[in-house]
């Protein structure tokens, strides 16, 4: 089953400006956010339930001055 | 009889090896990672390996590198990189490692490489000839390469670079990789890099 994109962007727009959110070649999915209103915990709590199944491995994910990137791996 | 010298071609040393023209490739693992040996996620990014004497071998004099490269969206750039080499002690990098390497004891640290970084095809070596200077390997220590990512911004379609777990007997990880990343300003001095039981793949011309 793939991350249903579309909905996952259509749930963090509230909270900021999504400046990419889609996987690449299968490898990773890849979000980031401008402008995110909230903590990563926020994040997490929304996007986790999207992305998880499909990329269980949340590699890295950083807020730094309200522009949050993360990238989940198979 | 006179000579033209090319001021584009880095003069080998005296006192290093003779170059010999051929490349060895130093790593067997097949798992690529994102931030190796640049992290096309952030504006700046920093990625050291340290290879142990006993795989990198006899006295060389290095003339160029390549990292094993896969899943770019191609072409893809990184705009400004460095690539520094150096000798070192340590089997591994210490807790702590930062920016600067001040723990790492690195003697004979020499910038290699300056300039764009371009991979224009997949699953393949991606190399670049030195144009600042060479390395001269003694044949005795451990190397720490350096990977500096000044390009300054970020981009989707990033791939991987390959690396090899490095494990102790009989259990545990060998710290041979420490990484940092960040966007907007180069990471400082003394920032503390993460740490990783692998290496990057490369491979050495000399």
């Amino acid at each position: 089953m793939a991350v249903d994109t579309q909905a996952l962007r259509t749930a963090l727009e509230p909270h900021g400006t999504v400046v990419f959110c889609d996987d690449h070649q299968g490898l990773y999915y890849l979000i980031v956010m401008e402008n995110w209103d909230s903590d990563e915990a926020t994040f997490d709590a929304i996007a986790d339930p999207y992305v998880l199944p499909d990329y269980p491995n949340q590699d890295i994910i950083t807020l730094v001055d309200g522009v949050l990137k993360t990238q989940y791996n198979p | 009889m006179s000579f033209i010298i090319n001021p584009y071609q880095v003069q080998p040393s005296s006192s290093c090896a003779p170059v010999v023209g051929t490349t060895t490739d130093y790593g067997t693992g097949t798992i690529g990672y994102s931030n190796l040996p640049f992290y096309g996620l952030y504006d700046y990014s920093e990625a050291a390996s340290l290879y142990p004497q006993s795989l990198i071998g006899a006295a060389k004099q290095v003339t160029g590198i390549g990292t094993y490269m896969a899943s770019y969206t191609t072409p893809y750039t990184f705009s400004n990189v460095e690539i520094w080499m150096a000798h070192t002690t340590l089997n591994e990098f210490p807790v702590g490692t930062s920016v600067g390497y001040s723990t790492v004891g690195l003697t004979n640290l020499t910038q290699c490489y300056s300039g764009p970084f371009v991979i224009s095809s997949n699953n393949t070596w991606k190399s670049v000839t030195f144009n600042v200077n060479n390395f001269c390997y003694d044949g005795v220590s451990n190397v720490v390469v350096i990977f500096k990512n000044y390009d300054g911004s970020w981009a989707s379609g990033y791939g991987t670079g390959r690396g090899t777990s490095q494990t102790a007997n009989p259990a545990g990880q060998v710290f041979r990789t420490v990484t940092i990343e960040q966007d907007t300003t180069y990471p400082a001095n003394g920032s503390v890099m993460t740490r990783a039981g692998r290496y990057t793949n490369i491979r050495l011309q000399y």
